[in-house]
């Protein structure tokens, strides 16, 4: 009997333990935790829907809408709930591959809530999923926006595509988006992302356990609606945009216009454009590989990623370095018989029965390369670089949009590094004198450097957005940019604007073509050689000569000679700057 | 002589008893509180009372003629077992359930009860030596037989139930305490080397205290002692450096399932949000978020403690410990009053089965053990546990009522 006593003691101690076991658990997870766990109840119950925002609007200077947004629809799939055996109807009613759908539900964060399949599904489609709402277990749809655009192939390089975010992008901004938010891919629409996007709302709702809704948090009270993006106005003249864009129709090139008092772009073309409409919302991957491997780059915007020689609208930058020091000045000629020999090479001028006796002036208006040849050879190499970067060359200009490319402006540091010291001669420079060879520019910087002639040497920078408009504040911020000045004597540019003068005005000038009645148009020409093809025919200039409205650089590819087709093009562009602006004095258009 | 109303009726069995009922019923209400699962509540409601008819059955029911009948009781929830491997119904995963008509019946909770009976019969028997190893052969082949069908089902939470049955009953019948430690100890310490290390020193401890509480020689002990750490050391290392990943992590599934969130482990973490997030007091009858937000799917089974912890807080919890320790205290103490030996058996047996209950289910939802579905005495939503519950408690209480004339 003592024995058993024991025993009962026993199984009392043991079932003691175990008690004291659960009361310490307890007092650990009610008393001394419960601050967390109840905190981790809260969110557990409460789930989050993202709203997404508006994007802003991009209007141009005048305040017309160039993009806005419309409703679309998007189709959703909870992967818990979704029957594969749907897999087939969906993949036709979306017209998607069935394997992107797979894929999609695969990279759900969670087995319970909602994943994106399909953006932009026809309205035929979102019919059909509501009306076999029963049968698609899972399947869903949220309206969401899209851009739309005025036209869809207008201005597509400045403004850019939005479409849904990738994952190397979402490693990179780690929080701040998510697996299927939208995001810039290029243009201002990449460079703006962050003012144009807006800020997510979430509304607060209760779900059960398997993420079904049961109810709205506090009454919605909780809720944060979405906020629009801020609005961009640009320095775009969409109706200059669209006449240079339709003068480009059946070229490949591209245009640029600045306004020299301010650096304001009026109009950058880049041609072959795109379908904006095809890169956003949901694209095929079959449009996304013939976008990609087209060998016209029609994704490519040639106005700040295209590189060029600038042929001879680069003999200005010789010509100011000569000027400058002090190498030569307008009394020194040089004869052209059509031809320069250096060593045993012969360098051609583009008469072959030559210029005769010319200066500095006439050797602009004429474009004669011997002239240039004898003169690199009078002037440091190394100042004819500093003045080609004081200019704009080699760098970027600082425009407001993500894929400027710098190009290149060779020195003497640049040929060591490439050939090596001692290892190039001067006759590697020969052709640099007519910017041919290694140098290199996008049309941007051409346009840059024209406005900089244009206006005595104030180098403003380049840009695309005039203000932005804070929707939440109501605010207009007016974006701030830099100004500089290029220490190069106003004698020098008397000299070299009045050769520019001559190119179009002069009785033997190569840009003639480019003669607008009323307006005194200042310019020269260029021919980029090109080895892959027909040369580029290129013309920069500013109009009026005396009190410069607009600055441009236009290129046109394998086009030839740049007198013969790039300077009537200059003159129709200036026309329709000029008929724009008469247009205008009348009334103000700027409606916002 | 005229007795008390307490001479006949255990209060200290009956009190707990209705109290832990009425905590299950208050508790399946609040987790059944959505459209469309109102029946469950209905069907526990009837469970309950029907039950209740059950206890009273077995109240009255001769204690002699009960042990006439172990033999055919256990030979019929044999047959029951072997019957469901063929025919039972699919709950997921496992085949545990046998349909008659309507009527639905899950043979291996009707098994324990006729294993607790059977092992009774045989323990008590006068000619049987509680220290000699046939006696453990026969106990051990007696469960096994229960055991082996339901891992057949497959049924392993079920099944380890009956070893905890055939160790409490064994160690009331007098099989010396040694021995049963020697063939637990190891097996307490593998286990525990598949946690963490803190749980392995806690059941290093354990063994520890227990081994000196034998008061063998103090040599023996030491190396016992250090025999089993050693057995649970290489446990630890195989575990970690010997099997695969894979079969580590299916292993770690079961024992750690804050591993695999939203598998098997995602009601324990849901369970300990639940539990941990009604403090003090509680949110409230019906008001705990977790429970009336369906966070731990078919709460009213296995995770039913989680409803009054929520929702009453560490002194609902408490609470229902208390009555849980009464209870379970008393049935040590009946059985100690029994005279007649099968009867003390059965009370023992009845102990260690709902303290195993209890012990595996509250660990469970507190993550203190790993996730086995069995149910909580008297709290969980489910028929047959229920009845075989309330049976139980009726005999307890005609053990106590008839203790003077049961020897």
């Amino acid at each position: 009997m003592t024995e058993l006593i024991s025993r009962a003691k026993f199984l009392k101690v043991f079932l003691s333990i175990v008690f004291l076991f659960f009361v310490v658990k307890l007092y650990e997870l009610q008393l001394y935790r419960d601050v967390e766990y109840k905190k981790r109840a809260e969110s557990n119950s409460i789930r989050a829907i993202q709203h997404d925002p508006i994007r802003g609007l991009i209007l141009d200077r005048n305040g017309r809408i160039i993009v806005d947004n419309v409703p679309s629809y998007t189709v959703t799939v909870v992967p818990y709930e979704f029957d594969f055996k749907n897999l087939d109807i969906l993949a036709k009613i979306l017209k998607v591959d069935k394997k992107y759908i797979v894929e999609k539900i695969a990279s759900a964060p969670s087995p319970f809530s909602p994943v994106k399949i399909r953006r932009d599904a026809s309205m035929k489609a979102i019919s059909y999923i509501e009306e076999h709402k029963d049968k698609l277990k899972g399947v869903d749809y949220v309206v969401e926006h899209k851009r739309n655009y005025i036209s869809p192939e207008l201005a597509s390089h400045i403004l850019g595509y939005v479409k849904e975010i990738t994952p190397t992008q979402l490693s990179i901004y780690k929080g701040l988006y998510k697996p299927g938010d939208q995001i810039g891919h290029s243009g201002l629409e990449r460079g703006y992302e962050t003012f144009i996007k807006g800020e997510k709302g979430y509304s607060f709702i209760i779900v059960d356990a398997l993420g079904r809704f049961v109810g709205r948090y506090n009454d919605g009270k909780n809720d944060i609606p979405p906020s629009e993006g801020s609005d961009l106005v640009l320095t775009i003249d969409i109706e200059l945009q669209s006449f240079i864009e339709e003068l480009f129709k059946d070229r490949n090139g591209s245009v640029v216009v600045i306004d020299p008092r301010n650096g304001e772009i009026l109009a950058m073309v880049s041609k072959p454009s795109y379908d904006l409409n095809l890169l956003s919302g949901y694209t095929p991957d079959s449009v996304w590989n013939a976008l990609n491997s087209d060998p016209r780059k029609p994704l490519l915007n040639r106005a700040i990623s295209g590189l060029y020689a600038p042929g001879s609208t680069f003999k200005m930058i010789l010509a100011i370095a000569a000027l400058e020091t002090g190498a030569v000045d307008l009394n020194w000629k040089v004869y052209c018989p059509g031809y320069f020999v250096y060593g045993n090479k012969v360098f051609k001028c583009h008469t072959s029965h030559g210029h005769g006796w010319v200066n500095l002036t006439k050797a602009i208006e004429v474009s004669c390369n011997v002239y240039f040849y004898n003169l690199m050879l009078r002037v440091d190499f190394d100042e004819w670089s500093k003045y080609g970067a004081l200019f704009g060359f080699g760098r970027k200009t600082g425009v407001d949009l993500p894929e400027e490319l710098a190009g290149i402006l060779p020195s003497t540091d640049y040929f060591n590094r490439v050939y090596g010291v001692n290892k190039w001669t001067k006759g590697y420079l020969i052709s640099l004198a007519i910017g041919q060879g290694e140098i290199s520019a996008t049309p941007l910087q051409m346009a840059g450097y024209a406005m900089a002639l244009a206006n005595y040497g104030k180098y403003h920078q380049p840009h695309l957005v005039k203000k932005i408009i804070n929707k939440k504040t109501g605010k207009v911020e007016e974006v701030s940019y830099y100004t500089r000045e290029i220490p190069v004597s106003r004698r020098t540019f008397d000299i070299v604007r009045e050769g520019m003068y001559l190119v179009v005005n002069g009785p033997s000038g190569t840009g003639k073509a480019a003669r607008v009645d009323g307006v005194n148009v200042a310019g020269k020409t260029g021919t980029a050689q090109n080895p892959h093809g027909e040369d580029h025919a290129w013309f920069i200039g500013f109009a009026p000569y005396e009190d410069p409205e607009i600055a441009f650089a236009i290129i046109s590819e394998n086009a030839g000679f740049g007198g013969a087709v790039a300077a009537p093009l200059a003159r129709e562009i200036v026309k329709k700057y000029f008929e724009l602006k008469n247009q205008r004095t009348g009334f103000k258009l700027a409606k916002w | 002589m005229v007795k008390g109303i307490g001479d006949r009726i255990d209060f200290k069995i009956l009190i707990p008893f209705l109290g832990l009922l009425i905590i299950g019923v208050m508790s399946v209400y609040s987790a059944t509180k959505l459209p469309g699962q109102y029946p469950i509540f209905v069907k526990h409601i009837l469970l309950v009372l029907s039950g209740l008819i059950i206890a009273v059955f077995f109240y009255f029911f001769p204690v002699n003629r009960l042990i006439n009948l172990t033999v055919w009781l256990y030979l019929l929830s044999i047959i029951f077992l072997a019957l469901v491997i063929f025919v039972g119904k699919k709950v997921s995963g496992s085949a545990s359930w046998i349909q008659i008509g309507k009527f639905q019946f899950q043979p291996s909770e009707f098994a324990k009860f006729t294993t607790i009976l059977i092992l009774a019969y045989f323990l008590s028997r006068r000619n049987v030596e509680p220290n000699s190893l046939l006696t453990l052969i026969v106990a051990g082949i007696l469960t096994g037989i229960p055991v082996f069908l339901t891992i057949l089902q497959p049924d392993f939470g079920t099944a380890i139930t009956f070893g905890a049955i055939l160790i409490g009953m064994m160690f009331w019948a007098g099989v010396p305490v040694f021995w049963l430690l020697l063939i637990i100890a190891p097996l307490i310490l593998i286990v525990a080397s598949f946690f963490s290390m803190k749980v392995f020193i806690a059941a290093s401890v354990l063994i520890v205290i227990l081994f000196l509480l034998m008061r063998k020689p103090f040599i023996l002990s030491f190396m016992l002692i250090a025999l089993n750490l050693v057995i649970g050391l290489t446990s630890e290392h195989i575990f970690h450096n010997v099997l695969k990943p894979h079969q580590q992590k299916r292993i770690t599934t079961f024992l750690n399932p804050s591993s695999d969130p939203l598998g098997a482990g995602y009601n324990v973490i849901q369970s300990k949000i639940a539990i941990g997030s009604g403090g003090l007091t509680g949110k409230g009858f019906m008001k705990g978020t977790q429970t009336q937000l369906r966070f731990v799917p078919a709460q009213w089974t296995d995770f039913i403690f989680c409803v009054p912890a929520e929702e009453f807080g560490f002194i609902g919890a408490i609470s229902i410990l208390i009555l849980y320790l009464i209870l379970l205290w008393r049935i040590v103490n009946i059985g100690l009053m029994m005279k007649q030996k099968f009867a003390s058996l059965v009370s023992v047996g009845i102990f260690s089965l709902w303290l195993f209950h209890v012990a595996i289910n509250i660990g469970m939802t507190l993550g203190l053990s790993p996730v086995i579905g069995i149910w909580l005495p008297f709290l969980s939503y489910g028929g047959s546990a229920m009845w075989v519950n309330m049976a139980m408690v009726g005999l307890l209480l005609n053990f106590y009522a008839n203790r003077r004339e049961l020897n």
